[in-house]
């Protein structure tokens, strides 16, 4: 079932992205760019706005590198660089703040050619619902 | 904080909910002739009202809207209004400004001590409308009313909220992880298709954000299917089933105010409206994982009789574990407005406990304030209440 809500980022832009409710689970997801220059690392810290809890899991390389809070993770070491690689991040945020439903997760990349931050939003269906966020970075 | 073990069997607790009933029955019947009225003197009778807008209509909707969004806020109110051109008639409105709009900063972890004043105000405040036909049908008298809610102090995380909050990120870290285990064999293809498409972009901007779009495509029909995967959900519900409820206690000291005003429009005329009631509450409390104590000050005013004004002074204390609760009123009642009315007291005790999960029986004792110009009378009720809130309420 499609929902009419349309999150938007914290930037105020209008983020291209689906959303897709089922039971008490709502899902976005997003495919996003991310210049790494010549950088042989970047590190990733995933934080989750609107006093909700969340926890994420990251998969570099087709192996799971951090389950739960992920804070400063450094993702490299990929054969002939970083240039092409992807990085799955899945989060699954909690409702728990009595006062919104809104939820949100910022994606914040360092050591690349500028340090960039990425935050999304999407309301959960129903109090105490969940949002799962599945973020696809592209390194390019 | 009493074990299991010390607690009636289920003989025993049977027989207590027997008792109670019997006492309750013999006790209402002597309430209904004695007592001139007054609620029952509950745990968030004493609190401030989280609607004071409400209260001051004596108003327990069964439907309050509750905007989540700046926009859903102004399309509530054209809705009531027609467009802003009459009084909404039986509407109630509830929100709370600060979280209108996302606030991605504030996490948990960084909201979990304390806050200073202006912040718990901010994020606390709730404003709250309500309008009802107090009239007849000869003489249509629209009531309107309007509160505010907020926290000057709100208390801090406990520290088992915390501990829960820290497990819980491990728990939906865990059930991200599932969700990559059934999407991943399913997305191989299209990351494959994704990471091909760009490199034979060879940088070309158009052809890698349209690999892009058609990657978010693929992807989001993919995440969708994989929601409604019966083995998912059974695999999420384990999960969650480990989670609980995730209850968010905030304890140590607290101030809550609230305020609000209610108007009568004889027809529905708005140039027609005069004052019908006002009140302010203030409570002071502290509050702890098993034991709360709170204060009151509260003042409602009559608009039109200014003897009907009363002032409440009184403070509660409240123990609770986790299937009972156990508590003492002192409330002294003055009326300013009246002279030569002596001012009058309730004192009250109430015992709630949870005969079930989620079904709760209380029993009220005590000394009720009766009318001004009378006596005090008899307070003996038992109530039995569904815990099954799903509204939002700010702490």
């Amino acid at each position: 079932m499609l929902t009419a809500a349309m999150p938007i980022s914290a930037h105020g832009r209008m983020a291209n992205q689906r959303e897709t409710s089922m039971t008490n689970q709502v899902f976005f997801n997003k495919t996003q760019l991310y210049a790494v220059g010549g950088a042989s690392t970047v590190s990733l810290t995933i934080t989750i706005g609107d006093g909700q809890v969340g926890g994420s899991n990251v998969i570099w390389q087709g192996k799971t590198v951090m389950e739960g809070a992920v804070d400063g993770l450094q993702v490299g070491g990929a054969e002939g660089g970083l240039t092409g690689q992807l990085l799955l991040c899945t989060t699954t945020v909690r409702d728990i703040n009595a006062a919104t439903s809104h939820t949100s997760v910022t994606y914040a990349l360092a050591g690349g050619s500028t340090d960039q931050s990425f935050t999304y939003s999407i309301d959960v269906a129903v109090p105490g619902g969940t949002a799962i966020y599945a973020v696809t970075f592209v390194f390019i | 904080m009493s074990s299991i073990s010390n607690r009636p069997g289920r003989t025993g607790r049977s027989r207590w909910i027997i008792a109670c009933v019997a006492a309750a029955a013999l006790a209402c019947s002597a309430h209904a002739q004695e007592s001139s009225g007054g609620d029952v003197p509950s745990y968030n009778t004493i609190r401030t009202p989280a609607s004071p807008a409400f209260v001051l209509l004596g108003l327990e909707p069964s439907s309050v809207e509750r905007p989540n969004t700046p926009a859903d806020l102004a399309l509530s109110v054209l809705n009531a209004t027609g467009a802003l051109t009459s009084l909404p008639q039986n509407f109630a409105l509830e929100a709370a400004p600060f979280w209108l709009v996302s606030h991605p900063e504030i996490t948990w972890r960084n909201d979990a001590g304390y806050r200073d004043p202006l912040t718990s105000i901010a994020r606390t405040a709730t404003i709250s409308v309500a309008t009802a036909q107090i009239g007849t049908t000869a003489l249509p008298v629209t009531g309107l009313s309007a509160g505010l809610r907020a926290s000057i102090f709100s208390g801090e995380l406990s520290d088992s909220t915390r501990a829960r909050l820290r497990a819980a990120e491990a728990n939906l870290g865990a059930q991200s992880g599932i969700f990559n285990s059934f999407l991943a064999t399913k997305r191989a293809p299209a990351d494959s298709a994704l990471q091909a498409a760009i490199r034979a972009a060879n940088g070309d901007r158009q052809k890698i954000d349209a690999a892009v779009a058609a990657h978010e495509a693929a992807i989001s029909s993919l995440g969708a299917a994989v929601l409604a995967d019966p083995a998912y959900q059974a695999a999420i519900a384990k999960e969650q089933e480990k989670l609980g409820d995730l209850k968010v206690d905030r304890e140590g000291f607290f101030l809550d105010l609230a305020l609000g005003s209610s108007w009568r429009y004889p027809n529905n005329q708005l140039d027609s409206g005069s004052a019908l009631r006002w009140g302010v509450w203030l409570t002071p409390s502290w509050n702890s994982e098993s034991f709360s104590a709170i204060a009151v000050i509260r003042y409602t005013g009559d608009g039109i009789h200014a003897v009907n004004d009363e002032m409440d002074l009184g403070g509660r204390l409240l123990y609770s574990a986790s299937s009972f609760a156990i508590s003492g009123e002192y409330v002294n009642r003055s009326y300013p407005g009246a002279s030569g009315v002596s001012s009058k007291y309730r004192l009250a005790s109430v015992l709630d406990y949870e005969m079930k999960k989620g079904i709760w029986v209380s029993a009220t004792f005590g000394r009720d304030y009766g009318a001004p110009t009378g006596g005090a009378s008899l307070l003996a009720r038992l109530g039995l209440s569904l815990n099954v809130a799903t509204s939002r309420t700010v702490e």
